[in-house]
């Protein structure tokens, strides 16, 4: 091991390779940062240019787009409330809030931290225990899957806002958004009124930028503006102490990062689960345990830290499918195998055997992919606080504009374009009647994969519930849950009523 | 008030944008191509769909002089891309990749939002796909009989996983179980890998699965049953075919690429001759090796009556099993 690692170490630090980090996570950074472009999206754009490299450039340069993509979502996210990838959805929740407090420099450094000892932690566990995680990772059929879906859904409680209900019925609804279109199991037609656009389900991406973005942007316009100093959205605030984290602050919040890390390294072995769950569920987690719960959802740096840190430990963690058993943990991993797949590389068991060195060399290239998305993270932020300089009459139209275009190139589609203004419509009005809009966004995400692993497991049953019982996985996670019902419930009659 | 009417300006301004993204209108040309031509992808992007069209568009590139620009549209098991390509001009510049299956499989299931014999021309049919039943290297099943007499004695205890329903994977199954008149139990899954993981998993005990299973037999992780192609592959000569085992059933899914309807044959005949060019391109024969599949030419004309003899073929296999009545879609 200690030999494949110096061989490895030899083989990434040609210049080509570290170039192909650097320009990666450069164009993943910018691509992540403008609204509705994902990291999926950096990588698969960036995929056809790979065809004639060699095979370490052109997977280095894949995972530098889809960390630097994941982070760069991050920064629109605090800034403008306006994630760039499902997997900021959460961050907006306190770290727009900080950047309304002035404090949006903060929240950026936070994330900074919190996302690249995420990564860096995932990545650790990926080159040190990759086989025998995986391996437990396949024990996750559909009741299992199910069952840990189930227990997500209680997250939804953590992000209701002010009223319990109005959050189960933002939930909810997102619930039935998500049935819309073929249905997985039997291909029917769901809720679809014959339009064919919806046959492939509500996109996600026009969905998750409607209801945070242009809903904001409505919002904003709606509000008076009588003087100068109102014009600029993003205050920045003159006190040193609000434009950086310091070591106290970091301290506290290290906890929850490394829980952070954990759930988001978790949930990144399971096939299938995805970011944004991690960064929602590491959120709902550091509120429940949290000192100073009251302050989540109102600019707890905390709160930005989990949801970072959850994100971001995920990537790594994707890869130990990916690299030992040849299974993609997500979309972009699944762009990534094709990109191993063209160059002849098969991933699974015979790649650490065959080519162990270069496995190692790509290994240690992630390692060096967080060094190099810092420091590029940090240039970029610079820049990003210029945004406090542009007064809103202008930021907000720009804003729009990429709404639109994010949400048409997802598909090219003018149809995504209308459901991103239903959306936008529909958040609005949620905020006004202060309806939270997160729950809704996590049931949506939620949902389809909770329905099908539901179904599977009573095909596989013959339709008996006691497959979710007898399999101690599925057991754990329905106790869990069960538990954590009675908690919600407990502590919402706990709190005096006002 | 005065925010609802800002904010009913701000929406209205939106709605300008979009109609503006629209309005590239696109005119047709003598001297064809003279202009970037699209091509639609059904499939997200890193599947073999997306792989194989990408490796073609290079030498399509150098044989047309025009740039191509490859677009992912995803969704409905490729029938979205399918139905926008209906509705597209047919100037040539508007192209899709797609399967057969979106021809003649899907429609006759379900209802698709275009006549699946008179929307399209269909262009070029450029690769077979592979497909095959497969178990984990250690299953006790050693051979497709095995699997077959184990489900005769115990009823409904098989499981097995695939893509999903009404995919060629599940259709090559439930044929199989017909004509021996067995049950065995479906699991559908969203795409070839979450049903490959599945046996891996141990929670289904068979997956019938597209190209990507032979990643996992080459790396000993599992084994082959039977492949569904029409002939033995060349990457497994051992493996026998479902025809061989006596299952009166091949998959015949080819990708290709379609135009709408009511194309100028001279354009259908550059397209074809790019088409074949790319066939013969290191980078697409690099792609079939590493996807398993086969490269294929079959022109305009040929891969036409393949899908017009394919319709009643299709239709009278999922009556059989039960799965329609009719055919969901009218055919033209």
């Amino acid at each position: 091991m200690v030999e494949n690692f110096l061989v490895g170490t030899s083989i990434i630090l040609h210049w080509q390779h570290l170039l192909a980090i650097i320009v990666g996570s450069t164009l993943g950074l910018i691509v992540g940062t403008i609204p509705g472009l994902t990291a999926t999206m950096a990588v698969a754009l960036i995929l056809p240019l790979t065809f004639d490299l060699d095979f370490v450039t052109s997977i280095m340069l894949l995972v530098g787009a889809y960390k630097g993509g994941i982070f760069g979502g991050s920064i629109t996210a605090i800034l403008l409330n306006t994630p760039g990838t499902p997997a900021s959805a959460c961050t907006v929740l306190d770290g727009y809030t900080l950047t309304k407090q002035g404090k949006g420099v903060k929240a950026l450094k936070m994330a900074k931290y919190s996302s690249t000892l995420g990564d860096f932690c995932s990545d650790l566990v990926l080159i040190a225990v990759a086989a025998p995680l995986a391996s437990i990772a396949l024990k996750f059929g559909p009741p299992e899957i199910a069952m840990l879906i189930f227990f997500s859904l209680t997250i939804v409680a953590g992000v209701a806002g002010k009223s319990m209900i109005k959050g189960l019925v933002s939930g909810c609804f997102g619930l039935l958004l998500a049935t819309v279109g073929l249905d997985p199991i039997m291909t029917t037609r769901r809720l679809s009124f014959n339009i064919v656009e919806l046959d492939g389900g509500i996109s996600l991406i026009p969905l998750l930028i409607g209801l945070f973005a242009l809903s904001e942007v409505v919002y904003q316009l709606g509000k008076k503006s009588m003087t100068h100093a109102d014009q600029f959205v993003i205050r920045h605030s003159t006190d040193p102490a609000d434009n950086r984290v310091s070591w106290a602050e970091f301290k506290r919040s290290f906890r929850t990062i490394m829980r952070g890390t954990a759930i988001g390294t978790g949930i990144g072995i399971i096939p299938g689960i995805g970011t944004g769950i991690a960064s929602f569920m590491s959120y709902a987690r550091a509120k429940r345990v949290s000192k100073n719960p009251e302050k989540f959802g109102k600019g707890s740096l905390e709160g930005v830290a989990a949801s970072e840190s959850g994100n971001s430990a995920v990537v790594g963690a994707t890869f130990i499918p990916l690299l030992t058993l040849g299974i993609p943990g997500d979309i972009i991993t699944a762009v990534i195998m094709g990109a191993f797949m063209i160059q002849g590389f098969i991933p699974g068991p015979l790649l650490f055997k065959d080519h162990s060195q270069i496995i190692y060399a790509i290994f240690i290239g992630f390692i060096i992919c967080d060094i190099v998305y810092f420091i590029i993270g940090s240039i970029a932020m610079k820049y990003a606080a210029y945004l406090s300089r542009v007064p809103r009459n202008i930021l907000f139209p720009v804003v729009m504009l990429f709404c639109v275009v994010g949400s048409y190139a997802i598909q090219h589609s003018m149809f995504d374009i209308a459901i991103m203004i239903f959306f936008g419509i529909l958040g609005f009005f949620m905020m006004k009647l202060e309806f939270a809009t997160a729950p809704l966004l996590i049931a949506f995400i939620l949902s389809p994969i909770g329905e099908i692993a539901l179904r599977q497991s009573l095909l596989m049953s013959s339709g008996s519930l006691s497959i979710f019982v007898t399999r101690p996985i599925a057991l754990g996670f329905l106790i869990l849950t069960v538990v954590s019902i009675i908690g919600i419930i407990r502590s919402h009659f706990k709190r005096p009523v006002t | 008030m005065n925010g609802l009417k800002k904010a009913m300006f701000v929406l209205f301004t939106v709605i300008l944008c979009g109609a503006f993204a629209l309005g590239s209108v696109q005119t047709a040309s003598a001297a064809w191509p003279d202009k970037p031509i699209t091509i639609f992808i059904p499939f997200a992007a890193g599947g073999s769909m997306d792989a194989s069209a990408r490796a073609l568009a290079p030498a399509m590139e150098k044989a047309l002089g025009q740039s191509i620009v490859l677009i992912n549209k995803t969704g409905g098991a490729g029938t979205v891309a399918l139905g926008i390509l209906a509705n597209a001009k047919p100037d040539g510049y508007t192209l899709s990749a797609g399967t057969s299956s979106g021809i003649f499989r899907i429609p006759v299931q379900r209802k698709v939002p275009y006549k699946p014999l008179a929307s399209f021309t269909n262009i070029f049919a450029y690769a077979a796909v592979s497909s095959a039943t497969v178990v984990k290297a250690d299953s006790v099943f050693k051979t497709w009989k095995d699997l077959v007499e184990y489900a005769r004695q115990n009823p409904g205890q098989v499981k097995y996983s695939t893509t999903g329903s009404g995919s060629p994977m599940h259709v090559a199954m439930e044929v199989a179980a017909e004509q021996e008149g067995i049950k065995w139990i479906h699991i559908p899954y969203k795409g070839t890998m979450p049903s490959l993981t599945a046996v891996l998993g141990g929670h289904v005990q068979a997956c019938s699965a597209g190209p990507k299973f032979a990643g996992m037999v080459q790396s000993g992780q599992m084994r082959i049953l039977a492949v569904h192609t029409q002939r033995r592959m060349g990457e497994f000569p051992n493996a026998p075919t479902m025809l061989e085992l006596g299952v009166n059933y091949f998959n015949d899914t080819v990708f290709s690429i379609f135009g709408p309807a009511g194309m100028d044959p001279a354009v259908v005949e550059k397209i074809e001759d790019a088409v074949s060019e790319a066939v013969d391109s290191q980078i697409f024969l690099d792609f079939c090796k590493n996807f398993t599949t086969m490269p294929m030419k079959m022109r305009h004309r040929e891969y036409t009556k393949l899908l017009e003899d394919g319709w009643p073929k299709q239709v009278k296999i999922f009556q059989k099993l039960g799965r329609i009545k009719e055919p969901a879609t009218v055919p033209r």
